[in-house]
């Protein structure tokens, strides 16, 4: 039995490693991106499997709230609360989608493109000047399937969450599910 | 010096307290052991607190998180059912609804939720449930009053029609979206 090594066989195979490749580059930034003299998205590696804290929506974005085993705890333990610390370590991603309305089923709007992602990390020392968290904003360009930081330093989000000092900057609450 | 002895203010710490312990175990309904009459039994979920999102969705009513076990993310990684093939026996989805509220601690306009309103749970076992294409439906409605679940309707089709929409989809409405 011969081999026949056809020109279109040729063609299918630079594709699929031109494709290969562009989903290798694509994967490299998650790992790489950091915010210039504040958070890397590498702090958070892992953030896709973790425990949802809740939902929200505003206007065309739909998220989920997910946290690190350790802010999980801490909901556990009753926190956020009037006066309580968040303890070091904790750490959350909100996943921001667009939403659009599911296809076979109008009434529900779900998650379309990645939006950004937001992170959140407790660590008291490190972050002293902005209530002991740091801030990240990584934007998702769809088009490069990359992710772009915002901004610079940590303190993105501390003027926003600072609406919530009392209970520890933490806007979220877990709801019983 | 105050007119209430510490005495006395130790025992009614202790009643309220013992008031309170009473409360929560009065509450804590053990939700692992309800069962849908005929139906898909709350335990066969165990742990789903803790699984990895899937989606979301929000409708007019109710803000909703889908989760699902490894068994099934590994299955929606893996590009089930957008390739065609269905998911494998063990998949377990979960869908927790609440009702919503504007946040009104957010400096934004953000819908966040409100009560629990009800649990949906869907699991695949085509050997016990071949009439309802592989999978078994239940939903287990909350009572914030009573702090306790408890079970809709009764066997364990009570999805399959409306699902019979995603056929192609192996019947699950909801994709795994990048994050």
């Amino acid at each position: 039995m011969t081999i026949r090594v056809t020109l279109q066989g040729v063609f299918i195979a630079a594709a699929s490693l031109a494709a290969l490749g562009g989903v290798a580059i694509a994967q490299q930034n998650k790992d790489t991106v950091a915010v210039p003299g504040g958070l890397a998205l590498s702090e958070f590696k892992g953030y896709e499997k973790w425990q949802v804290i809740a939902a929200s929506q505003s206007g065309n974005i739909i998220d989920v709230i997910v946290g690190n085993p350790e802010m999980i705890a801490a909901y556990e333990s009753g926190l956020p609360a009037e006066g309580k610390k968040i303890p070091d370590g904790a750490r959350m991603v909100k996943i921001h989608w667009n939403g659009k309305k599911h296809a076979d089923f109008p009434a529900a709007t779900i998650p379309d493109t990645l939006h950004d992602l937001d992170t959140m990390v407790k660590d008291s020392k490190r972050f002293a000047a902005t209530g002991g968290w740091g801030y990240g904003q990584f934007n998702y360009d769809a088009g490069s399937d990359s992710f772009k930081p915002l901004g610079t330093g940590p303190g993105c989000g501390f003027a926003c969450h600072t609406k919530a000092a009392s209970v520890d900057y933490v806007f979220t609450r877990y709801p019983k599910r | 010096m105050s007119l209430i002895s510490p005495k006395s203010i130790f025992a009614a710490s202790l009643v309220a307290s013992l008031a309170v312990l009473g409360g929560v175990s009065l509450a804590a309904q053990d939700k692992y052991t309800l069962k849908v009459p005929d139906g898909l039994s709350f335990s066969d979920f165990k742990g789903y607190e803790g699984w990895q999102v899937v989606s979301l969705a929000q409708t007019d009513q109710v803000l909703k998180a889908i989760v699902a076990n490894p068994t099934m993310i590994a299955a929606y990684r893996a590009g089930i059912p957008g390739n065609g093939k269905p998911f494998p026996d063990g998949s377990r989805i979960a869908k927790i609804q609440w009702t919503q509220k504007k946040s009104t601690e957010a400096p934004f306009v953000v819908n966040v939720p409100d009560k629990y309103q009800d649990i949906f749970f869907i699991e695949k076992d085509s050997k016990r449930f071949p009439k309802t294409s592989g999978w078994g439906y239940a939903r287990f409605v909350y009572a914030p009053a009573s702090d306790s679940f408890s079970p809709d309707g009764k066997g364990s089709d009570c999805g399959y029609a409306c699902h019979t929409k995603v056929a192609a989809k192996d019947y699950i409405f909801h994709p795994y979206q990048k994050r």
